[in-house]
């Protein structure tokens, strides 16, 4: 324990310093906001190590896409690793990725959608939670980045969700039955009409949300750290016994969050899915 | 603001890796967990009914050996119960017996002390007898003899 806290509180903070150490340099001519966001933001240049100059990635590759790449492999090797060592005492990896699947199936698609449907639907949640918590995780690597900081990631994931509450709500009530689902009773047809495009908007509205919500937490974690980072070089380079535990306690908090946020995502995808192919009252 | 500005290169490599990963999990790699999973999942529920039957049968036995203890202790009680009757039959049969037995000895021992009695009787009359002869002997100075002797010592005997 005491290991891992001297590891907390003295590499991840000289990693941070390290990888933006030359961009506070007067080289390029950046306000400290500006540098901020150059640092969480996507580029097409791969700085992993401090004081080496930044890979140029080929083919229009950009730093969050490398970094879903990286993502993808890893949990593939996981699970690869997990599967086959897998036994009836499973332990180690296997056991690990046994408790990913348990807790997926236990604790997000059985609740909310009952064991037989939720027996197809558990891959489709599970590579879910498991993408999205990597991708979270990863960022935490100092120098790293996390791609769910990118609006365009987390869209993507929420336009499958809105795609998928459509397509299943349209394949379980039928066309005419998706729109007579969402048709309050005994409404008139001006109204009854307007709370069909309010339920409509509605489902959109839940997935911008989705996507912000995810965004919005991985963004404003980073941002936290290194802004409490910065401050040293605002204020004073001894500001850093208080600004470096303040980052090493936000950067804790973001494991919580990375996990929090896959976990809500995936619930919420899972409650729309659900709530737009069942018949109203059931 | 490029915060927000949405790139579609990154959204489309988004979801090709997401496609790649749910095809890959969904075709090679969940099927044979859920499998192993599953038949582990088979086996716990077996041992729990199994357990719950030998819980069952355990159970049974125990009634049974309730039932067979509470059936040995009826016929202990019975047996000893016969016991203490057939006991009580034959106590009462020698008790019975060594009255009997007593009274019997009582008679007996009645008719011989009766006969020692004669006996003694008959001694002490012969020998006072004699006592008498011996001194009227001497008083008269004179020995009682032949048939005399017999006639007085006869007389002296009835008188007596």
């Amino acid at each position: 324990m005491r290991l891992l806290l001297r590891f907390f509180t003295m590499i991840i903070p000289i990693a941070f310093l390290s990888a933006s150490f030359p961009a506070f340099g007067a080289e390029e001519n950046l306000s400290i906001s500006e540098t901020l966001f150059k640092d969480i933001l996507n580029s097409n240049e791969l700085k992993l190590f401090p004081f080496i100059p930044p890979l140029k990635l080929p083919f229009g590759v950009s730093e969050h896409m490398f970094m879903l790449g990286l993502s993808i492999f890893l949990i593939l090797i996981l699970f690869f690793r997990g599967v086959k060592k897998h036994s009836f005492k499973p332990r180690g990896i296997a056991n690990f990725v046994e408790i990913i699947v348990l807790f997926i199936r236990d604790d997000i698609v059985y609740p909310v959608m009952g064991e037989k449907r939720g027996r197809h639907w558990l891959t489709f949640f599970l590579s879910m939670f498991i993408f999205i918590f990597t991708v979270n995780i990863i960022g935490l690597i100092p120098a790293f980045k996390s791609a769910t900081g990118n609006i365009s990631v987390t869209s993507a994931m929420a336009l499958i969700v809105f795609i998928l509450t459509f397509a299943v709500g349209f394949k379980e009530l039928g066309f005419p039955g998706f729109f007579k689902n969402i048709y309050p009773k005994g409404a008139g047809p001006v109204i009854g009409v307007f709370v069909v495009i309010l339920e409509f908007f509605g489902y959109f509205i839940k997935s911008i949300v989705l996507s912000l919500r995810l965004f919005a937490n991985m963004f404003a974690g980073h941002l936290a750290i290194l802004s409490f980072l910065v401050l040293m070089f605002v204020i004073n380079p001894f500001f850093g016994f208080i600004s470096v535990p303040f980052a090493v306690f936000t950067y804790l908090l973001e494991v919580l969050i990375a996990f929090l946020q896959a976990f809500v995502f995936t619930l919420l995808s899972c409650i729309f899915i659900m709530m737009a192919s069942t018949p109203e009252g059931e | 603001m490029e915060l927000f500005t949405l790139d579609p290169g990154l959204a489309i490599w988004t979801w090709i890796s997401f496609g790649i990963l749910f095809f890959i999990l969904w075709k090679y790699l969940l099927p044979p967990l859920m499998v192993s999973m599953k038949k582990r999942e088979l086996f716990i529920a077996e041992s729990i009914d199994n357990a719950d039957e030998i819980k069952k049968r355990l159970n049974d036995i125990k009634t049974e050996q309730t039932e067979i203890i509470e059936k040995a202790k009826q016929e202990a009680d019975k047996i000893i119960s016969k016991s203490r009757e057939d006991a009580e039959i034959v106590k009462k049969k020698l008790i019975k017996n060594a009255e009997k037995d007593a009274l019997v000895l009582i008679a007996q021992s009645k008719i011989n002390a009766e006969e020692e009695r004669e006996l003694l009787l008959q001694k002490l009359q012969k020998e006072l007898g004699i006592f008498i002869c011996e001194a009227s002997e001497k008083i008269i100075g004179t020995s009682f003899t032949g048939e005399m002797d017999r006639i007085l010592a006869e007389k002296m005997a009835e008188t007596l």
